[in-house]
């Protein structure tokens, strides 16, 4: 609910209770029972899977038989295992440096999602701002190479980064620059067009009067194009960060020390030996895992209904 | 040659020698390892490592003029077949091979290979299938939703919206691990919460309805997102004018809300099927692409195009197969591509682009 809606709501409330009670803003209960009956069926399939695995983080039974949706044993055991960084398995010791991992995740994702709004607005601020040959064609062309299955450029891209890492290490495998650089490349296609849709939308008419008070094309980016397509930018950088965090394929070819590794190859290379004992801690591992994407997904998820579909539904 | 008696270390070396500090070891045996010194009898010394070295002894001779290589052993001539290494006659291969220009040979193998050829029809019609079952369930409830919580002044609105969107908020690898977890069809809570045995995973009919509800799962809130969106931006004025002609409610949403709904959300539904038609994770981390299917063939019930081809180019077991891969992606490619565009065009999407 918005500021401004709690207000009218107070209001109202004020308003209703010095006059009669007969005029409610509400609907009334009786009218919208079955919107809120199907809105819990829908919760119970959204949030049940979520539910389970915070039922399991929970639970001090750790087998993956053991699991159940409450949990007996609420403890945090799980937590402290999977954070202090080594985990016993059959009596063993295993090194699992999750900590790091997430540092890792958090900092590669972070750096894409700023250098793929900046890289997809500057590539849409052109298509969408000049008119210049092959234009179209360059617009068709990010989008058709989108379609490729990028899973099997994978070996392309392994060669590509072990010849560079040989020139600049800094780009090699095992780099976490490496991994973000190849990351910038993926989704430039579907981001520049979203943007680009956005843009259109921007009325042209703002750049030109900033243009005749004597802006630079430059200045009218950034001060006037940039801060009019907040939520496009909010939205290309949420997916890109959300599927950052996400990408397994690309991460497990270039990573390749254990220290270095993303959340999903290291959750992945846990499940590998551990799946079925070590449930709980797996489980509490997801869950601290989904916490930067939920945060701010609730803070920008109003951007989101606007940046998607403003651009395109201009028409 | 003296040696400090509490570390260990030598401290002189005797005439003749050099005595080499700590830190410059390193890029010494760098240098060193750049040198093979050939001994009598065709054979060589190659250091190994700061203290050792080994005296070599070659396997294979290189005739010049033949272009072969003989092994010493057993006499075995070994020739260049011409495809990027040397085969003997007895058909054994000299590891490693290299690089060669072998023309459109890859692309003809997809066609060719049966392998490839036969269950590609029954595979691409899944993944067809796939796609196409995935973006409608999943934009249908995401609209469904929307509709339904779409009413001012709803109560809990934006507690329902942020809630709902969770699943897509929860990075998907994970959340597909947990489901295959909960799809167990022993031990999972899928199965325990229904006081059903239904073969979740293991059955190819089964296998593919586990698909599509984790898919749809994945994928709702997105189109819920966008559809509440979409709605919001159709002007009340409309709506309103359609209700005073007359129109009922299904009316109303055939004729008006709809369309209008579609023209933003169109773009979207055909780069969510692209993006669908090579979901790799999906398949991967839930089923695997399998159970086994009945036609006996590599191609498991729920393989799709892309799982498939990863299966044959790196895990059929002959090695790394990367050139058939890159062909049948390259077929993918043109097959997403056409069908994306058919729908753009369909769609009119494109249409302000000039």
């Amino acid at each position: 609910m918005t500021t401004a809606d709690q207000l009218a709501d107070a209001a109202a409330v004020s308003h209703s209770t010095a006059l009669t009670r007969r005029r409610r803003r509400r609907p009334d209960l009786g009218d919208t029972w079955w919107r809120h009956a199907i809105a819990l069926l829908a919760l119970v399939f959204a949030l049940f899977p979520a539910a389970y695995i915070a039922s399991a983080a929970f639970n001090a039974d750790e087998t993956l038989t053991g699991a159940s949706l409450i949990p007996r044993d609420v403890t945090l055991d799980n937590f402290r295992t999977i954070l202090s960084g080594t985990v016993n398995v059959a009596g063993a010791d295993n090194d699992i440096p999750y900590p790091r991992w997430y540092a890792n995740t958090l900092v590669i994702a972070l750096a894409t999602a700023l250098l793929t709004v900046m890289l997809g607005a500057l590539a849409a601020y052109a298509f969408s701002r000049f008119r210049f040959k092959g234009r179209r064609i360059g617009m068709l062309t990010l989008l058709l190479i989108q379609m490729f299955p990028q899973l099997l450029a994978v070996v392309a891209i392994y060669l590509i980064v072990l010849n560079t890492g040989e020139i600049f290490p800094v780009l090699g495998l095992n780099s976490l620059t490496a991994l973000t650089v190849v990351y910038l490349g993926g989704a430039m296609g579907v981001n520049a067009w979203l943007m680009k849709g956005f843009f259109d939308t921007i009325p042209a008419e703002l750049d030109e009067s900033a243009r005749v008070d004597g802006a630079t094309p430059a200045q009218v980016f950034w001060g006037v194009v940039l801060p009019l397509a907040a939520p496009v930018l909010a939205v290309v950088g949420l997916f890109s960060f959300v599927g950052t965090i996400n990408e397994y394929v690309i991460a497990s070819v270039l990573l390749q020390e254990r220290e270095n590794f993303t959340l999903p190859i290291g959750m992945r290379s846990f499940i590998d030996k551990q799946y079925a004992e070590q449930w709980g801690i797996f489980a509490a591992g997801v869950l601290l895992a989904a916490v930067p994407a939920v945060i701010i997904f609730q803070f920008l998820q109003r951007f989101i209904v606007s940046g998607l579909t403003q651009g395109s539904v201009k028409g | 040659v003296r040696i400090d008696e509490e570390s260990g270390e030598v401290t002189a070396a005797p005439a003749g020698y050099t005595l080499v500090p700590g830190d410059q070891l390193l890029a010494l045996d760098r240098e060193l390892a750049g040198y093979t010194i050939p001994v009598a009898g065709d054979r060589a010394i190659r250091a190994e490592g700061f203290d050792t070295a080994l005296e070599l002894q070659p396997t294979l001779r290189y005739d010049r003029e033949a272009d072969t290589f003989t092994r010493l052993e057993d006499g075995i001539v070994f020739r260049d077949n011409g495809k990027g290494s040397f085969v003997a006659a007895g058909g054994e291969e000299l590891e490693p091979g290299w690089k060669t220009g072998i023309g459109l040979a890859n692309f003809s193998a997809v066609l060719s290979n049966p392998l490839v050829r036969d269950p590609f029809l029954r595979v691409f019609v899944w993944t067809f299938v796939f796609a196409t079952l995935t973006v409608l369930v999943s934009f249908a409830l995401g609209l469904f939703l929307a509709i339904v919580l779409d009413k001012p002044g709803l109560r809990f609105q934006r507690l329902y919206r942020s809630l709902l969107v969770i699943p897509y908020a929860i990075p998907g690898f994970l959340s597909v691990l947990v489901w295959a977890g909960l799809l167990n069809d022993d031990f999972g809570v899928v199965n325990g919460l229904l006081g059903t045995s239904i073969p979740w995973l293991f059955d190819p009919n089964w296998a593919k309805v586990s698909i599509l509800i984790v898919s749809a799962w994945l994928t709702f809130p997105y189109f819920f997102l966008v559809s509440m969106g979409a709605l919001q931006a159709i002007p009340g004025e409309l709506i309103e004018a359609a209700r005073v002609d007359g129109g009922g409610r299904w009316q109303i949403f055939r004729k008006v809300t709809l369309p209008l709904l579609l023209v933003a959300v169109a773009p979207l539904l055909i780069a969510s099927f692209a993006f669908n038609f090579n979901n790799f994770g999906n398949i991967y981390f839930l089923t695997g692409g399998g159970p086994p299917s009945n036609d006996q063939s590599v191609a498991g019930a729920t393989d799709i195009l892309i799982t498939y081809t990863y299966k044959i180019a790196f895990e059929s077991g002959k090695g790394q197969d990367y050139g058939l891969a890159s062909a049948v992606s390259i077929f993918i490619f043109l097959i997403v591509g056409a069908i994306s565009a058919f729908a753009f065009w369909r769609s009119k999407s494109l249409e302000n682009l000039a």
